[in-house]
């Protein structure tokens, strides 16, 4: 036997193909070439197979990010092409993709390696499907929240019409580009292209661009339509602001157009109202009410004048099946009279809710990142003695350290993958405070920040209200406040959840666009404790009498002596709940004051506040346009510009506030209130959170 | 490597991510294993991985039972290693064009034990024909049939390719050893 036959024999026994020939065998033991040959392919499997396993990196969470933004096999309509955005005018009919053709490869390998992500929509072709899977209402934040995780850059243009601006102006329309390059750098640009009756008309150009520490914005400043076009007298100079603190509250960086994270990607649940097939490309269809999408349109309303629209308005939003980015959004005004009564107080004309009033959709899409160039901002230098500025410039006072020096009372140990991008500190720190520190986590669109407060001295709690709702937080205890406020409707900053910390040594604030539960695990694993907020930030006493705050509805009940049956479960909207309240005695005469508010999202600050004293009957009407509505069996009073609902019931006056909600839910919700004097009085309990008498 | 469950690959064929991100940490260290030995650089690993993870999820339909699923998944990762080298071999000739060099390969440490070093250096130098057999027939264990869908060549090819590896390995390793003494 030859010795390659040997050899070649031997190599396929050891691969298992079957037992070594005897033969082959008798000639190996004989032969020492071979029998050399045996031992050193031993030993080199032995070397290669007991090796120890080498540390393999983790890239699930990476490789999931990625798929997030596909679906398997997806037979992606993708109408259009990839490559580079086309131009406007060039609307071109989609053309459908094979199955698992080339185009899903493309983009598969494109996602996985980072670089190209580019469809075209038109605006025009909506064919409405069957309806979606009820899975698809949990599916869709988490395919949201995937997608914000890995994207690293994106570029759109949106074609924009806005309907009943003004008499002499019904249709508006804008051309809007929006772009954005992770982590922190975000440019809008919207082109007014309105044939205006007259030039005299102000034109809605508008521009924002940040960098991350520089921010600019320049545009008209807002006019009510009725006073337009003599309104405003002149132009407002461009606002540039400097020394940028990290996803900083007081200037805006509406990103929610990219991803809806304030709202849609932070629910368990959405309303998804059906499937539709956009200009060829798979759709879900997502419904929410104007209050809650108002961050969306911020994308393109952050400075100018706009249309307003009703709190009930109607929101849709299609989210593009396979990458879950927005490409199309509608405004449809809400039914009944009270909307009616809105419109008309506010100079609108008759609005079907069939027919939008404000539309946005995506023409070009690419998630190739942006050059960084695009971002600059040209920071003006001071104008010379005696001239007007031509910019305003002001100076935040953050100044950036190296990451590597953030100590750690600023790290999480858990940030939920997301690296620290940011360091820095104040060289002013807020009033009451001495050192003020923040540091920023973030990947693609989720971000996180933590802001540690040293030797602050205000009776206050830092960066939340006194309404802030008291949660467990590792453990200990923390202040939790949904996002919202200004940032959501008033043109403010980045919207945030965001949770106070009061530790011994310091204020600590974690603020992010994550959900709820992943902010509070974050805080939680800080390397410090929250304890409950000190009596005397608490309490706040003058001669008249005194406030106590940080109470649960209960709490605050109980010290009263109301005997007042809080909305059962279904009353209130989803998401709703009693988180604080106040107690409020004046000359001896005690007022509840409890606030509910979503858990993720409050769009204008407040949420909803019932207000609750003794009384016999409703104090006389101040505001001249109140009406009298009927409260369950009790007679009460509407007021349309305060939007609070009045009602006396068992002895004691209630109010029912809340700027985003309509006459009809506030009437629902009052008429599920039971109320009444305690029958027989007892000593209050004592707080188990405060100790306060 | 473990196969899959068979009802996770369903359940990840029918579009569900969780059991997709299962079969991802179950079949991970061995995806990396195979990129890493057929790129020999371990960052082109991950890309390579990553990469071979996107192709599968979005071709995870087209994926039939009378193969082994890790077959089919190496087989990807085979093909988007030789994707990688494509495009490496454009950019090294572009490069090249430019007159600057390639940053040097991350590499992975090397093994504590002398010989282990010698023999893992003398895999990474066979040619690629006889290395992509070698390591996933006798580094990762499959069988030659395995094997043969991985890497999309014959079984009758693949035997006498393993052999020439082996012989090759034999030669490289007492060349060495006689340049020592």
């Amino acid at each position: 036997m030859r010795c390659e036959a040997a050899q070649r024999a031997l190599s396929r026994a050891m691969d298992g193909d079957g037992p070594l020939d005897r033969g082959v065998a008798v000639h190996v033991e004989g032969c020492s070439a071979c029998a050399g040959f045996r031992d050193g392919a031993l030993r080199v499997r032995q070397a290669v197979r007991l090796a120890p396993a080498p540390e393999v990196p983790d890239r699930t969470r990476s490789i999931m990010a990625a798929v997030g933004l596909l679906e398997p096999d997806a037979p992606l309509e993708l109408g259009g092409r990839f490559g580079p955005e086309r131009d406007a005018g060039t609307e071109r009919r989609p053309r459908a993709a094979r199955r698992g053709g080339p185009l899903i490869r493309a983009l598969a390998a494109a996602l996985a390696a980072g670089l190209v992500l580019g469809f075209a929509v038109t605006r025009t072709d909506l064919i409405l499907g069957r309806g979606p899977a009820p899975a698809l209402a949990a599916e869709v934040p988490r395919g949201l929240l995937r997608t914000a995780m890995a994207l690293r850059g994106y570029r759109a243009t949106f074609d924009v019409v806005e309907r009943n601006f003004a008499r002499a102006v019904p249709t508006r329309t804008f051309v809007a580009s929006v772009a954005f390059r992770a982590p922190e750098d975000f440019r809008v640009s919207v082109r007014d292209t309105t044939a205006y009756p007259s030039p005299a008309w102000p034109r809605n150009d508008l521009l924002l661009v940040t960098d991350d520490a520089a921010w600019s914005v320049a545009g008209p400043d807002p006019c009510p339509p009725a006073s337009l076009p003599a309104c405003p007298a002149s132009p407002s100079p461009p606002r540039t602001l400097v020394g940028r603190p990290p996803f900083d509250r007081d200037t805006a960086m509406p990103t929610d157009v990219i991803v809806p994270m304030t709202v849609l990607a932070a629910e368990r649940q959405v309303t998804v109202t059906g499937a539709a097939t956009v200009a060829g490309h798979r759709t879900v269809r997502v419904e929410l009410p104007f209050d809650e999408a108002a961050s969306l349109l911020q994308a393109i309303q952050f400075r100018g004048s706009w249309r307003p629209f009703f709190p009930q308005d109607r929101v849709d939003v299609w989210l593009d099946r396979s990458s879950w980015l927005p490409i199309r959004f509608e405004v449809h005004p809400a039914p009944g009279p009270e909307r009616a009564l809105w419109a008309t107080r506010a100079g609108l004309p008759r609005e079907s809710p069939s027919v939008a009033i404000f539309s946005a959709t995506a023409r070009a899409l690419s998630t190739t990142p942006p050059p960084a160039t695009l971002f600059a901002v040209r920071v003006p230098g001071s104008p010379a003695r005696g001239e007007p500025a031509a910019q305003e410039l002001a100076d935040q006072g953050f100044r950036p350290l190296a990451v590597q020096a953030a100590p750690g009372w600023v790290r999480p140990t858990d940030t939920d993958g997301l690296p620290m991008v940011r360091y820095g500190r104040f060289v002013r720190p807020p009033d009451g405070a001495r050192e003020e520190t923040v540091a920023a986590y973030a990947q693609g669109l989720a971000w996180v920040t933590v802001t540690r407060v040293a030797g602050w001295t205000a009776l206050q709690a830092f960066g939340v209200d006194g309404f802030a709702e008291s949660v467990r937080v590792g453990a200990g205890v923390g202040y939790y406040e949904p996002a919202g406020g200004p940032a959501m409707g008033g043109g403010g900053g980045v919207p945030a959840r965001r949770v106070s910390l009061h530790t011994p040594g310091a204020e600590v604030l974690v603020e992010s666009d994550l959900p709820r539960d992943t902010l509070l695990r974050i805080a939680g694993s800080l390397p410090v404790t929250g304890l409950p907020h000190p009596v005397a930030w608490r309490e706040r006493r003058w001669a008249g009498g005194r406030v106590l705050d940080g109470l649960t509805a209960a709490e605050a009940l109980r010290r009263a002596r109301f005997a007042v049956r809080m909305p059962p479960a279904g009353t209130l909207p989803r998401g709703y709940r009693a988180v604080g309240a106040e107690l409020t005695t004046v000359g001896g005469v005690p007022t509840v004051s409890i606030a509910f508010r979503h858990a993720v999202a409050e769009p204008d600050g407040e949420g909803l506040r019932l207000t609750v004293a003794p009384a016999a009957a409703l104090p006389p009407p101040t505001d001249p346009a109140e009406v009298e509505v009927a409260v369950g069996a009790s007679a009460g009073r509407w007021s349309p510009d305060r939007h609070v609902l009045e009602w006396v019931d068992g002895g004691l006056f209630l109010s029912l506030s809340g700027p985003d909600f309509d006459l009809s839910s506030l009437v629902a919700i009052a008429a599920s209130i039971q109320a009444g004097t305690d029958p027989s009085p007892t000593s209050a309990p004592a707080s188990p959170s405060g100790g306060i008498p | 490597m473990r196969e899959p469950e068979p009802d996770l690959v369903l359940r990840a064929q029918a579009g569900d991510l969780e059991a997709f991100e299962r079969i991802v940490r179950e079949c991970q260290p061995a995806a990396w294993f195979l990129a890493y030995h057929l790129t020999r650089d371990a960052s082109a690993a991950e890309d390579v991985v990553q990469e071979a993870f996107v192709r599968a999820f979005t071709a995870i339909r087209s994926y039939r039972s009378a193969w082994k699923f890790t077959s089919w998944l190496m087989q990807i990762v085979r093909n988007c290693a030789m994707d990688h080298h494509r495009r490496a071999r454009r950019r090294d000739a572009t490069l090249h064009r430019a007159g600057r060099a390639e940053p040097p390969a991350t590499q992975i440490a090397p093994a504590p034990v002398e010989e282990r070093a010698r023999i893992n250096d003398a895999v990474r130098a066979l040619r690629p024909e006889l290395r992509e057999p070698f390591v996933v027939i006798e580094m990762l264990g499959y069988s030659y049939e395995e094997a043969s869908v991985i890497l999309g060549v014959r079984v009758g090819t693949l035997k006498s390719r393993m052999h020439r590896a082996r012989a090759a390995l034999m030669r490289a390793l007492a060349e060495e050893a006689a340049d020592a003494m």
